[in-house]
């Protein structure tokens, strides 16, 4: 040091000595000091620090036998090849045999058609209600309202309705006081049958797949089957029209025939009765006309038990529980076999 | 680089030749490169090995958009800087070098490899000029891993003349390296220059 006491000297021996770590005390002093002596000299001890150190990398540099170490190196790659050929998975192609992919396009097609069915119902358009209150009001998406009696259930799509205004009754009763002036018309589509407005509002009464539509105003066309080339029975005000599934017959009465009708039974009760007698006793509680044809059926015994029910509902009731056929005219009702 | 490309589309079709002739091309500067950073000659083979390993098995799925040397070249060294976490010791004797790399920096478009390659190679140059007497004194103290004192006794000279030699070496190293940073450095400004030089000659 006391030989080359200038800022650019560096004192080459000491930093060797430092690195190696055979400086001695004193020596290390004098290292310090030269360190301190100079912003710089940090660097150059860095400099020199890291020449040494390449000096030493550039002896295995010199040492590498790259092909000895391609060798070793194919060795390990042969095994990792002898394992990538245990561990092959069989090919896709060898698995699937031609029957397999011709199933899974089936599958898949019946998929994509579940899909398109079920788009509507799947995405959320399709709005399912419920009845589930005495009389569940619905605002439509045309304005139009619908009430639904308790047990009744349909479906309306909502992306939809404005353009094809299509209410599905699936069961139940239901009234509906349609919004005109619209060009399209409403439709309550049933299950075998349909209702057309044609400027109204009306009742929509399903019983075990019959119908019943009672018209409170305006004009409705009940239709005896479905598409354009249906059977339609136009009902005015007041009037009740039926759709019987059994036979597809379409009748009409007037509301003031059957007023009497719609008037609620109180408690009744036949144990072990004729179903004549039964009439009979119907006929005079009711003020109406009930024909039972064949005497067969005339004697045929009942036991029943109504409560609040109309005649229109008893009449039905007993045809169902005789399995026997009944129909409404403007003079009352007629059962037959 | 052209040709590493061919080699590369050539190993994603797993052709061993051309497998052989990247190995055989990196092998050499991939291990120092990490070597000089980890200190141990068995990890550095060891990682870079794996590096290689990686390059035979995923050549297909990599995503190299960059040179086959620098993405090698990243490679190892984060390999290496991930093996360093784990060994505070050496972290903290190789912090000099690690400051300017980031492991995360994959668009470091650097073939560090081959850079320190040519380094070395230089390195080796000056020390093949240097005088004879210098250059043993050297090799003496750096690869026989020698005190100055025992290679002062060996050649029957004094410390002091030991000292003045390594420092001569020292210097001349230090003072060619720096040479070849001015040179390159003025290379690329060089470079630069032409380049505007010849967009201007274009526009107008």
């Amino acid at each position: 040091m006391e030989e080359n006491n200038t800022s650019r000297f560096i004192p080459y021996d000491l930093i060797q000595k430092d690195l190696d770590g055979v400086i001695s005390a004193e020596e290390r002093l004098l290292l310090e000091r030269w360190l301190s002596e100079d912003v710089e000299n940090p660097k150059r001890y860095d400099e020199v620090r890291t020449l040494s150190d390449d000096l030493i990398v550039l002896e295995h540099y010199k040492n590498v036998d790259t092909n000895s170490q391609w060798d070793r190196f194919k060795q390990g790659l042969d095994r990792v090849q002898a394992t990538d050929e245990v561990t092959l998975p069989t090919p896709m192609k060898t698995i699937l045999k031609p029957w397999m992919k011709l199933v899974a396009a089936a599958v898949l097609l019946m998929i994509g058609f579940a899909c398109y069915l079920n788009f509507d119902r799947w995405v959320g358009y399709e709005s399912q209600l419920y009845g589930t209150a005495e009389q569940e009001r619905i605002l439509l998406p045309d304005s139009s309202i619908m009430v639904l009696y308790a047990g009744a259930e349909a479906k309306f799509n909502t992306r939809t309705f404005n353009q094809q205004r299509i209410v599905e009754l699936k069961k139940g009763k239901a009234f509906f006081d349609v919004r005109h002036g619209r060009t399209s018309p409403f439709v309550v589509e049933l299950t075998h049958n349909y209702v057309r407005d044609i400027g109204t509002s009306f009742e929509v009464n399903l019983l075990a797949g019959d119908v019943e539509v009672l018209v409170k105003e305006g004009t409705v066309a009940l239709s005896g089957g479905k598409g354009a080339a249906a059977k339609e029975l136009i009902l005015q005000k007041n009037e009740k029209g039926f759709f019987k599934k059994e036979t597809a017959v379409l009748s009409k009465v007037t509301v003031d025939d059957l007023e009497n009708d719609y008037k609620v039974a109180q408690k009744l009760s036949y144990s072990n009765e004729r179903l004549d007698s039964i009439c009979s006793d119907l006929e005079k509680r009711f003020q109406s006309h009930i024909v039972v044809v064949g005497d067969n059926l005339k004697a045929r015994k009942l036991s029943m038990y109504f409560d609040g029910q109309s005649l229109n509902e008893i009449v039905q009731i007993l045809s169902k529980t005789l399995n026997v056929k009944w129909k409404a005219s403007k003079k009352g009702y007629s059962i037959y076999e | 680089m052209s040709n590493d490309v061919d080699l590369l589309k050539k190993i994603v079709h797993k052709d061993r030749d051309a497998f052989e002739t990247i190995y055989k091309a990196y092998f050499r500067k991939l291990y120092t490169l990490s070597f000089r950073y980890l200190r141990d000659e068995a990890i550095a083979e060891e990682l870079t090995n794996d590096v290689f390993m990686m390059l035979w098995e995923n050549a297909g799925k990599l995503a190299i958009n960059q040179s086959l040397g620098a993405y090698l070249s990243r490679s190892v060294i984060n390999l290496s800087l991930t093996h360093l976490k784990k060994n505070q010791r050496l972290k903290d004797h190789n912090q000099n070098y690690l400051k300017d790399l980031n492991p995360a920096d994959d668009s470091d478009q650097t073939d560090h490899a081959t850079l320190y390659e040519s380094k070395l190679l230089m390195i080796e140059s000056i020390l093949k000029e240097l005088p004879p007497q210098c250059r043993k004194i050297v090799l003496m103290s750096k690869y026989d891993k020698m005190k100055q004192q025992e290679i002062a006794d060996q050649l029957g000279i004094s410390i002091k003349t030991v000292k003045n030699h390594l420092t001569i070496a020292y210097d001349k190293i230090r003072v060619a390296l720096a040479k070849r940073e001015a040179y390159v450095l003025f290379l690329i400004g060089f470079l630069f220059f032409s380049l505007g030089l010849l967009v201007q000659f274009v526009i107008i």
